[in-house]
């Protein structure tokens, strides 16, 4: 079966909240989704469209086979796919924003940092801890290149970005870094750990999207089952 | 279509052109240790940058460009006298994504470490590389020059009113915030104070961190383990110092500005820099000479080097490691620089090493038009 008569492969978010939104949303278009064996298994199939092989996988492999071109059409978070790769406008399609899967990325400092109000204000304080110590501010993040790249174009040049997998709001009371950048969907996390959005430092505003790929092979079969899907 | 080729060998056009004042031709790694390129590049470079991890868990990337690796090697063996380096290879930059530029090309580069004469270096240099463009068949090159340094050299001579002149010289070699900066000390505007910042204005530094303290303590909020409440109330203080300060006289403001704009014909610009200068009360005269001794000892070398020749301090890179003289060889039709190069005498001691004078160039000939295909 070569892939142009193949059936338009689907990529879904596995478990949690996001799988629980995306049955909702298929749901609005009578389509459900099937779970084969196990509830906890990842092997399912959608009842209500035809032409459609569906993978539950993490959301960031959806981007991931998203941008490769393994999928052609997944359902996952702008974050993920924006971090991913500076060019996502050539390698896939926002088809749709499903409003739910809320997330902004964003800039965050200690919320006892008077002083600063602005992106403005936290390029002067990297600027100056790095000729007070000589070393550079340490902004802990996972999204290293959302971060890089707003940043720099936002003038904040005196910096380094460490690696966090996870707990990333701890990062300034620990001492591992200074400040973060993360996403929040409520600000409660971040308030919770003492830190503050700084308000010009909204990076992405991200929510679960419905995403064709450009890197797949297309068939108008395929091309339907998308339609049916965007509903 | 020929095929696979070998682009550079040391007997090609372009290489041999870059390698006839001397030198060896040395290999460098390729893998470089990502926290070094990032802490000296900042992190505007991470976009562009390979990475790859190293079976014990190092993060590395692909270099970026040649002079880092060999900077590196001499900073782990310091050099025993005057030192010439040859290099042609790979560097890894991913494109822009409006570019249609390859993620690795070849570079040609020249390093030269430890000179006794740096005037003699930076010439040494600049012929080369202008002789390795024509070599390539670049038409019509230009070289625009700049200068790292010019700005602090000029900001630590000039006599600018507490607190402009202490703030303004520490922006030195960021052109963009200075900008920034010349503009508030043109007009500090004491109205976008905060009531805090009003209240700490006059007080002396012990009264403002006690009360910043206070302030923030009381209210239950954090600083994070690294940044005290004493730097919050300091740079508060100064804030407000700032905007309460008598503005620096407009006169003072407009030179600088024109000092950061200079552009223009190399000599008329050096000349034009050297007259501004001297109205804020600098005199440029030593900088001066060293200029004309690069420029006689250009003309003496390649009497058309500095044909169209033109000095842009706007070309100072924000950046990057070059700490002073730094150029571009330009051609009829083609975009971008292709060849760059200029002194980074801080590099090596930035890597840990010995303080070691450093001047280098580095060639694209994918860009000098004139060799199709490879044979550098």
């Amino acid at each position: 079966m070569s892939a142009l008569d193949g059936p338009l492969i689907l990529g879904l978010p596995s478990k949690g909240r996001l799988k629980e939104q995306c049955e909702a949303w298929l749901a609005a278009r009578a389509i459900t989704l099937v779970q084969v064996g196990d509830a906890r298994a990842y092997t399912a199939r959608l009842d209500g469209v035809d032409g459609v092989d569906l993978r539950l996988m993490s959301a960031s492999d959806i981007a991931r086979g998203l941008l490769a071109g393994d999928l052609h059409a997944g359902v996952t978070g702008e974050d993920l796919l924006r971090e991913m790769t500076p060019n996502l406008d050539s390698l896939a399609t926002i088809e749709a924003r499903l409003g739910f899967g809320f997330a902004d990325v964003v800039v965050a400092v200690p919320d006892g940092w008077i002083d600063v109000k602005s992106l403005a204000d936290l390029a002067e304080v990297t600027a100056e801890m790095r000729r007070a110590s000589g070393n550079r501010f340490r902004i802990a993040t996972k999204y290293k290149q959302l971060a890089s790249r707003f940043l720099s174009a936002h003038g904040v040049v005196d910096l380094r970005i460490v690696d966090s997998a996870g707990a990333t709001e701890g990062a300034p009371a620990s001492g591992t870094a200074e400040a973060i950048v993360d996403i929040t969907t409520t600000g409660d996390t971040l308030r919770a750990n003492g830190l503050k959005i700084i308000p010009d430092g909204v990076i992405l505003k991200s929510q679960a999207c419905l995403v064709s790929s450009a890197g797949a092979a297309w068939s108008d079969q395929n091309r339907a089952a998308l339609a049916a899907l965007r509903g | 279509m020929t095929g696979p080729v070998r682009a550079v060998s040391p007997g090609s056009p372009v290489a041999a052109a870059l390698a006839s004042h001397g030198g060896v031709w040395v290999d460098m790694p390729v893998l470089l240790p990502a926290a070094l390129v990032l802490e000296l590049s900042g992190e505007a470079l991470r976009p562009r940058l390979f990475f790859a991890s190293g079976v014990d868990g190092a993060e590395l990337c692909l270099r970026p460009d040649l002079t880092v690796p060999a900077a590196r090697a001499v900073a782990a063996e310091p050099v025993s006298g005057p030192t010439v380096w040859l290099q042609a290879g790979k560097v890894f930059r991913a494109h822009n994504p409006d570019e249609a530029s390859p993620d690795e090309f070849i570079q040609i580069g020249l390093e030269r470490f430890a000179d006794p004469d740096p005037v003699a270096a930076d010439t040494d240099v600049v012929a080369a590389a202008l002789e390795a463009c024509v070599a390539g068949g670049l038409a019509s090159p230009v070289i625009t020059f700049s200068d790292a340094a010019l700005l602090a050299l000029v900001l630590d001579d000039a006599s600018l009113s507490a607190p402009w002149g202490e703030v303004l010289r520490r922006e030195a070699y960021r052109p963009q915030v200075l900008r920034r900066r010349l503009a508030e000390a043109g007009a500090p505007d004491p109205a976008a104070l905060s009531d805090l910042e009003r209240q700490l204005a006059p007080l002396s530094q012990a009264e403002a961190r006690d009360t910043v303290a206070a302030l923030i303590d009381g209210t239950g909020l954090n600083t994070g383990a690294t940044r005290s409440t004493d730097q919050i109330a300091d740079r508060l203080a100064e804030k407000a110092r700032r905007a309460l300060a008598p503005a620096l006289p407009q006169v003072l403001i407009g030179s600088l500005n024109s000092l950061l704009a200079a552009s223009g014909p190399l000599v008329d610009t050096l000349d034009g820099i050297v007259a501004t200068a001297r109205d804020l009360d600098v005199d440029l005269s030593g900088w001066r000479t060293i200029w004309a001794a690069r420029i006689d000892a250009l003309n003496a070398r390649a009497p058309h080097a500095l044909a169209g020749a033109r000095f842009d301090l706007g070309r100072a890179r924000n950046f990057g490691y070059y700490d002073g003289m730094n150029f571009d060889i330009e051609g009829a039709g083609v975009a971008r620089p292709a060849a760059s190069g200029g002194r980074y005498d801080s590099l090596v001691e930035k890597l840990g090493g010995k303080p070691t004078p450093a001047v280098g160039c580095v060639v694209r000939p994918e860009r000098l038009g004139g060799i199709a295909g490879g044979g550098w």
